[in-house]
């Protein structure tokens, strides 16, 4: 879906710690970040991501809604949530193309 | 004892008394003169009425036997009234009996035994004083003087001459006199090593001590003709009022124990109300037993076999016997279940002992009771908190499964039909298009429908991220601004689910009934556990019921849960705001062998609930701060 949108990726993680080195590494300029991971949450690489230099555009997604996780997104520093159901290419370009 | 010796005793009281009240009139050569023979016959019955008495009120003690001996021993001289020569030679040889039984009563006071080797030693010496001089004067006396009757001689006379009856005589009253101190030295001693109720069991014998010991050795003098006639006759006159009550004493000594027995029916009044720990018991049964230093031990099982503990539930051991301490074994249908450990003169008193040993019996059987009931109230709580947390375990267990298989599948399906959405684009036919968009609305709805169904069987977000999370995200769903202000460290999980369903009700019914514009919901550290508060600004003032949005707030409709809650405030405005709050506070049950639910322990959960603590969030939503 991604590739067919225009977007290249540059890396796949399997956990946090995996996609905090990734991006690190290759310094991307979308992450698009699930929830539930199996070791720390995704608003916790959220805030890892966001507080590095040159930070990436972040974008949780979850299977679940927005408004399952409260104020979690908003102070995670994430430029957005995209539900799962929800997401296409079109809604996540609305939400790239609304990060600063 | 049996029945036959008191029966004996009293057979021969009678019949003594029988013949000495008859005898003066029937047999005696000077025909029953009233002014001797009431105080005689007084001081006679008095000790035997009471010696019988004692027999019946104590058997275990000889007192009552000795009594009843001494008063037979008062009567046995005055055979000597009668005008035969052996009789009035026994009377004038041997009359001085009762003076030794009456030492012996003194010192073995109140159990009637002689206890140490010294009290044997006073009253086998007295014994030896009593054949020794008796013997010696018997065969050494030869009286004469004008006017002799035939049959007042001495029969048993065989040598001698006055003076060395005399001689004699001397010796014998020192000894007496010797023997009166170490009787007295010997009840003074007594006195002095008892301890509290030894010493309160001697009293009426001390208090004796010193008018008999003195009228024995004026008696003495008096016999020696050492003292003038009018000394003479207030002696025998102090003599008769001394004994005539002395066995009174000895009564009221026995008798004071039936008397305090009353206190034990006060003890029983007292631990009736008796619902604190066991030391109360111990000073209750201390008291009415005069024995400060009183223990009581329970029996336990142990896991090395049975044994005795005190208060504090210490291992205690039995004293031996020669401790001075004394044990009584309480116990109920033949096996031990406690034991007294008491002052050995508290024996003395059996009955007493008997009563409040019945009495603490109750309450101790109460005591054990009450524990056992505790004990199985405590098991109830803990099987119930284990069903509550079993049954968050498998709401868990089963949300996790719709989420990781029926939504994922859909939600993978509901992406894949958005791809080929995409792809088709616009060069689709208009038909399919929207064919395919309506599937798409179709599929979104239903897993609307299933996150809804999964979030109602348990908040994901409260097992991942918490109470502080679980509360905001409800506040996102409420119809009405909802504030959340939550200042409180992560605990046991039954309690966050329960805090967590209390909210959601409460702000359920704020949106149905209230009428409100806003509410907050409020979270902070109650001891162990947490206090939660819910409170709106609608028309429902502090009525809880219909119109108010807080009906059923605080107390979670699961009758399960309910023991972790304790409503309070149920009447309380809210500062803030017209409408009204409901708080409960919620605490962790206590399960047995823990002392209390464990937070769960994954490293950055723990961690995340240390920032709960440290910073108290509030979020808003579309409302004023809290």
């Amino acid at each position: 879906m991604l590739g067919s949108a225009g977007y290249h990726v540059v890396a796949e993680a399997a956990d946090g710690a995996g996609g905090i080195g990734a991006a690190r590494r290759l310094r991307p300029g979308v992450v698009l970040l699930d929830v539930q991971l199996p070791d720390i949450t995704g608003f916790e690489v959220a805030r890892v991501l966001v507080a590095g230099p040159s930070p990436p555009v972040v974008v949780l997604v979850s299977a679940r809604e927005a408004v399952d996780y409260g104020g979690l997104i908003e102070r995670s520093g994430s430029a957005g949530f995209v539900s799962k159901s929800d997401l296409t290419a079109r809604s996540l370009s609305v939400l790239i193309g609304r990060a600063p | 004892m049996t029945r036959r010796p008191v029966l004996l005793a009293a057979l021969a009281s009678a019949g003594t008394v029988a013949f000495y009240t008859l005898a003066p009139f029937l047999l005696w050569h000077n025909h029953g003169d009233l002014n001797y023979l009431v105080p005689v016959i007084a001081v006679g019955v008095s000790f035997l009425a009471a010696g019988v008495a004692g027999m019946v009120r104590r058997p275990a003690s000889r007192v009552g036997v000795l009594m009843v001996a001494v008063g037979l021993a008062w009567f046995a001289p005055d055979i000597g009234n009668i005008s035969l020569g052996i009789t009035w030679s026994l009377s004038k040889d041997f009359g001085s009996l009762f003076l030794v039984l009456l030492g012996q009563l003194f010192v073995s006071f109140p159990t009637g035994r002689l206890r140490t080797r010294w009290d044997r030693g006073v009253v086998a010496g007295a014994y030896a004083w009593y054949v020794l001089s008796n013997v010696a004067g018997a065969l050494t006396w030869n009286p004469v003087w004008p006017g002799q009757r035939p049959f007042e001689h001495n029969v048993f006379y065989a040598f001698g001459s006055p003076r060395l009856n005399d001689v004699i005589g001397t010796v014998g009253d020192v000894g007496a006199v010797v023997l009166v101190v170490l009787f007295a030295g010997t009840v003074v001693r007594h006195w002095l090593r008892a301890s509290r109720p030894g010493r309160r069991a001697l009293a009426p014998v001390l208090w004796a001590t010193a008018p008999t010991g003195a009228w024995v050795i004026l008696d003495q003098l008096s016999n020696r003709n050492l003292v003038s006639a009018g000394l003479d006759h207030a002696i025998y006159t102090l003599g008769y009022l001394v004994l005539t009550a002395l066995p009174f004493g000895f009564l009221i000594g026995l008798l004071r124990v039936r008397l305090r027995r009353g206190a034990v029916g006060n003890l029983v009044v007292e631990l009736g109300g008796h619902a604190g720990p066991p030391a109360g018991l111990r000073e209750a049964l201390a008291r009415v037993l005069g024995d400060p230093s009183l223990q009581i031990l329970y029996r336990v099982s142990g896991a090395g076999g049975s044994e005795y503990v005190d208060d504090a539930g210490h291992p205690a051991a039995l004293p031996g016997d020669d401790a001075g301490r004394s044990v009584t074994i309480l116990d109920r249908d033949g096996a031990p279940i406690a034991a007294l450990i008491h002052d050995s003169a508290l024996d003395s008193e059996p009955e007493l002992l008997e009563s409040a040993a019945a009495a603490a019996r109750l309450a101790i059987d109460n005591e054990r009771l009450q524990a056992e009931v505790r004990s199985q109230l405590r098991e109830v709580r803990a099987s119930r908190a284990r069903i509550v947390e079993a049954g968050d375990r498998e709401r868990r267990r089963v949300e996790r499964n719709l989420h990781d298989g029926a939504q994922q599948r859909l939600v993978t399906l509901s992406m894949a039909l958005g791809m080929i959405r995409d792809r088709a684009g616009t060069s689709a036919p208009t038909g399919l298009a929207r064919d395919l968009d309506d599937a798409i609305v179709e599929l979104r709805g239903a897993i609307g429908d299933l996150r809804h169904l999964a979030r109602g069987i348990h908040p994901a977000i409260l097992t991942d991220e918490g109470l502080g999370a679980a509360l905001e995200s409800l506040a996102a769903r409420c119809p009405v601004p909802v504030s959340v202000c939550y200042d409180a460290a992560r605990c046991a999980e039954a309690v966050e689910v329960t805090a967590y369903f209390v909210v959601a009700e409460g702000l359920a019914n704020v949106a149905k009934h209230a009428h409100a514009t806003g509410a907050t919901v409020t979270v902070t550290q109650n001891g162990g556990g947490i206090r939660v508060e819910v409170a709106d600004n609608g028309a429902g003032g502090v009525c809880t019921e219909a119109g108010s949005g807080l009906r059923g707030a605080g107390r979670p409709r699961r009758r399960d849960r309910r023991h972790l809650s304790h409503p309070q405030h149920t009447r309380a405005g809210h500062p803030a705001h017209r409408g009204a709050a409901r708080r409960c506070a919620l605490t962790p049950p206590v399960s047995p062998g823990r002392t209390g639910w464990p937070a769960r322990s994954r490293a950055p959960r723990a961690a995340r609930a240390r920032s709960w603590r440290r910073t108290p969030r509030c979020s808003a939503k579309d409302s004023p701060g809290c």
